[in-house]
């Protein structure tokens, strides 16, 4: 059987080329070796910043952007089914979605199916998620994370306007406010007051856990 | 004044048929559909344009503000004037408050249907990628968020054959399909001026554009 490092570049390799074949008996072999968790949804990680990259430079088609999010997906159910993940407690509550009159929701399916294989329960609210909306789900769920994603400049707006409504309604205090997604840049937290910005998938799990477990960043 | 126009490809109908309305001798540079999608190389291509304005005394956008597309960029030695709309549907309807009752909907005008980037096509290399069934299920994903296709009625182009591919777009994927019409006011606007500082952003020259600048009309 192939070494750990091959089989991990097996599994990036396999999903940058948009190969479903052997995704899961990739997977399989990694776990038998003692592949953590996180060390295969890193290798996925890498591959979907392949898949982007190929698609910034017109290879690649929205299409297989999001056929790369599903078989991320399948890898990630399988690993929660094979390591038992799903069935443990889980280690926090994350709410996700993509802020109002937004509609781009891949990236955010991609970092909830990430955030869940790590052990998160995670409630995604969908897209084009309004202040109230969120505002009754923090009240319902009581998060320790709440994601608030976006893709066009004007979700800038809308992710401002959600931490304020947030603040006024006197439930900012005892939870994370992350900001992802496409509209995010170096300048947001001058702009909005969250406590971080995450830029890609792997990111928003490597921050998920800091705040949430204390456990340090792995990237 | 010798004006350039940077044009979305996607609005070259609309674009084309005000130019014509106005008796505008405007030169137009094009911008290919397909640069939206990645928001880096819009800006870069924009501030392309930008730095090679020699010879003209303003510059008009007919654009939106793209995704981030905008901010970031910077004037030469002359004006840029942008209108103050997410995105070039925006434009069409005069403001986004006019589209956001129909955010559930997919657009398309006949300008999308033949462009570079356009949805049926996209559609029709992952059924050769992936095969029907995988396809399908890829698409759905994308339509997920939609309910119905909008064909925007510009006036700038005949609707028939349009309005025959949406249905059938909106038919493979379980969709409805609507006609809604629109209007060229603000591109008119665009080529005519004044620009009103509510409708469009003046940035003037050796300039760059901060996200505090972007704005939109409401």
């Amino acid at each position: 059987m192939p070494d750990l490092e091959t089989l991990k570049k097996e599994l990036t390799d396999a999903i940058s080329r948009l190969d479903d074949s052997n995704i899961l008996s990739i997977t399989q072999n990694l776990i038998e070796q003692g592949c953590s968790s996180r060390e295969i949804e890193g290798s996925l990680v890498k591959g979907i910043e392949k898949v982007q990259a190929e698609f910034e430079s017109g290879e690649y088609f929205i299409a297989d952007l999001i056929y790369s999010g599903m078989l991320c997906r399948t890898v990630l159910e399988f690993l929660s089914s094979s390591t038992g993940k799903a069935a443990c407690p889980k280690k926090g509550r994350i709410l996700i979605g993509v802020v109002k009159n937004d509609i781009h929701n891949i990236g955010k399916d991609i970092v909830a199916s990430l955030l869940a294989s790590d052990g998160f329960e995670v409630i995604d609210l969908g897209s084009d998620v309004s202040s109230a909306e969120f505002i009754e789900a923090i009240r319902r769920y009581s998060p320790q994370i709440v994601l608030l994603s976006g893709m066009m400049h004007f979700a800038k707006n809308s992710m401002k306007q959600t931490l304020e409504a947030i603040e006024e309604a006197g439930l900012r205090h005892g939870i994370h406010v992350l900001l992802g997604g496409g509209c995010v840049d170096s300048d947001i937290l001058n702009q909005i007051d969250a406590d971080d910005a995450v830029i890609d998938p792997l990111d928003t799990l490597n921050r998920c856990n800091h705040y949430i477990t204390g456990g340090t960043d792995e990237k | 004044m010798k004006t350039l126009v940077i044009g979305c490809k996607t609005l070259e109908n609309e674009l084309l048929s005000v130019m014509e309305t106005h008796g505008s001798s405007c030169e137009v540079t094009w911008i290919e559909a397909r640069m939206h999608n990645v928001k880096v190389k819009l800006r870069e291509a924009l501030q392309k344009i930008i730095d090679m304005e020699e010879g003209y005394d303003r510059l008009l956008f007919a654009t939106g503000f793209c995704g981030n597309s905008i901010s970031g960029l910077q004037s030469r030695s002359v004006p840029l004037v942008i209108p103050r709309v997410d995105d070039c549907t925006s434009l069409l309807f005069g403001s986004r408050k006019n589209k956001l009752p129909w955010m559930d909907s997919y657009f398309l005008t006949e300008g999308w249907l033949e462009g570079d980037a356009n949805i049926w096509n996209e559609y029709l290399y992952a059924q050769k990628k992936y095969g029907a069934k995988k396809a399908a299920h890829i698409f759905r994903t994308i339509f997920s968020q939609y309910k119905r296709i909008l064909l925007l009625d510009t006036g700038c182009y005949p609707l028939e054959p349009s309005l025959k591919k949406a249905q059938e777009i909106a038919s493979a994927f379980s969709l409805e399909c609507q006609v809604h019409p629109v209007n060229t006011f603000y591109l008119e606007t665009l080529l005519t001026g004044p620009w009103d500082t509510e409708h469009f952003l003046t940035i003037p020259p050796h300039t760059t554009i901060t996200d505090a600048d972007l704005t939109l009309i409401y």
